[in-house]
């Protein structure tokens, strides 16, 4: 049986957009961690800003997102705020879009 | 798991339905003013605001509108700034049920100035205030955070509670008539608690929490906050005191040298905020507000100055009603339209989409309002005001009619485009 690999879950992960942002939960550097373990894949991430307006909205959209890939059985999403999130993060070519 | 994650459907649903039900009734209330104004446009002639229709107007324009759309949004955002849901959802359908059946029924009863009528009404309206500010310093009190935001959102809800206690007390004196010569002070509590406290507040106070998010900044400085506060508050309090001594010129300049000084750090607050900005256009609505706030800003300071020149002057109709008319109508009613092109949007794609994330394609906020049309319909609506206003003063019967007419339609007009979102 064939492994579910990181890069497939980012794949997927490429598929979450920040509404208010038009860009992708990768792109925008708010995913910390993926822990790929069997079938069960664990996702650390953090939001643009503590008290996001989306907060419910993008972690389930994380967690559908991966749970769309046919091999994974479960996701669990933990969001942190260590360290916190900063433009910084972004891709180059997310923040030259910004500029 | 991550208790937001937790929460029931109803629950999510109930997010969703309380500050819409509000901002939708808002609208509602909006679109009446307008056709009220259009088809009795010398209502709010300088001579006669205090007139019972006058005042029945400005009612439904600050508590229909301003209020209902304010309390809606907090509903929305309180679960931002304080990382918490609503306390109680099922307080918040009652608060709805009461407050709309107040307002309706004192823009009723105002014009004929039916005092059993006004005291029924205005005790539901109190009613449903008070549920409200029970609901949100509870949520407030769950969230145990401590910062200017909520600081300025408790401020907020201190000065809604008493604007409608000193209403309410102003009622009870017309039909009782026991306040005497403090009469004129609690009026005076009631209009600055009111326009100044509830309002600037809960403008302010969100500011600080949205533009950062809307300009994507990070790591400005915020040492501005407390210092606006602290001079809002002295603004209020020393109109207030002085109301109550008789003293009210007298210390009117004071007040509006604190008032001009909060709005000051305010607008240097936003540009530390912009210093540190990463995205370049925060929306066209948002910007039309900034604009807006350095207009009053400068106008609060012009009035400052002429308070220490000629304090009566400023204190005749014919000037104090075209400034807080301007103040009303123009700064509050279009800063709160102005975030309005940004809240609806959210809301509902939340409510829509959000439950599609990961799933299939969403549509980006931006798109579900034209912001280039918005602005400009928010720059026609601001213009409108200010020529009928200017036609009030001339007081020519057809400039009055026509300029009303246009101001009204700017109105609706606007709406339209911030509703285009829920076709999507």
């Amino acid at each position: 049986m064939a492994n579910i690999t990181k890069e497939e879950i980012m794949e997927k992960l490429g598929t979450v957009i920040d509404p208010e942002l038009g860009v992708d939960v990768v792109n925008l550097g708010l995913i910390y961690n993926v822990d790929v373990n069997d079938t069960e894949v664990a996702v650390r991430m953090t939001l643009t800003t503590p008290g996001c307006p989306l907060h419910d909205t993008m972690i389930n959209g994380v967690k559908t997102a991966v749970e769309q890939h046919p091999l994974v059985s479960k996701c669990e999403v933990n969001l942190t705020w260590e360290p916190a999130w900063s433009p910084d993060m972004m891709s180059d070519k997310v923040r030259s879009m910004f500029a | 798991m991550h208790t937001a994650l937790q929460q029931s459907t109803s629950q999510k649903s109930d997010q969703f339905i309380l500050p819409f039900s509000f901002i939708i009734s808002s609208l509602i209330f909006l679109v009446i003013f307008s056709v009220g104004l259009a088809s009795s446009p010398g209502v709010f002639s300088f001579d006669s605001l205090r007139s019972p229709a006058a005042l029945a107007m400005a009612h439904l324009f600050i508590l229909g509108w301003a209020t209902m759309l304010a309390m809606g949004a907090v509903y929305q955002l309180i679960q931002v700034v304080s990382q918490r849901p609503v306390h109680s959802s099922k307080l918040g359908f009652i608060h709805f049920g009461l407050y709309i059946s107040g307002v309706t029924g004192l823009y009723i009863s105002l014009p004929d100035f039916i005092i059993p009528a006004l005291i029924i009404f205005g005790l539901l309206t109190v009613a449903g205030v008070g549920c409200f500010l029970f609901n949100v310093l509870l949520t407030l009190k769950d969230s145990k955070l401590v910062n200017p935001v909520i600081s300025a959102t408790k401020s907020a809800l201190l000065y809604l509670g008493l604007t409608v206690a000193t209403g309410l007390v102003m009622v009870l004196n017309f039909r009782f008539g026991f306040l005497g010569t403090f009469h004129n002070g609690i009026f005076l509590l009631h209009l600055w608690a009111g326009l100044i406290g509830w309002f600037l507040f809960l403008i302010a106070g969100y500011s600080f929490k949205m533009l950062p998010m809307f300009f994507l900044a990070h790591g400005h400085d915020e040492k501005w906050q407390k210092w606006i506060l602290i001079a809002l508050h002295g603004a209020i309090w020393v109109s207030a005191a002085a109301g109550a001594a008789g003293m009210a010129s007298t210390f009117l300049p004071l007040s509006l040298a604190l008032l001009s000084l909060g709005l000051v750090m305010l607008l240097v607050q936003i540009s530390e905020i912009r210093k540190n900005k990463f995205k370049k256009n925060p929306g066209r609505g948002i910007i039309f507000f900034i604009t807006l706030l350095k207009g009053f800003t400068a106008l609060s300071v012009v009035l400052f100055l002429l308070s220490i020149v000629n304090v009566e002057f400023l204190l005749q109709y014919s000037v104090l009603g075209p400034i807080l008319m301007f103040y009303i109508f123009g700064f509050v009613s279009l800063s709160i339209a102005a975030y309005l092109s940004k809240i609806i949007p959210f809301l509902w794609w939340t409510f829509r989409y959000g439950g599609q994330v990961g799933q299939k394609e969403t549509p980006s906020l931006a798109i579900m309002v034209d912001e280039n049309v918005a602005e400009r319909k928010l720059w026609l609506q601001l213009a409108a005001l200010i020529l009928f206003i200017c036609s009030l003063w001339t007081g020519l019967q057809f400039l009055i009619i026509g300029t009303a007419i246009l101001f009204a339609f700017t109105i609706v007009f606007y709406i339209f485009t911030i509703g285009k979102a829920f076709t999507y």
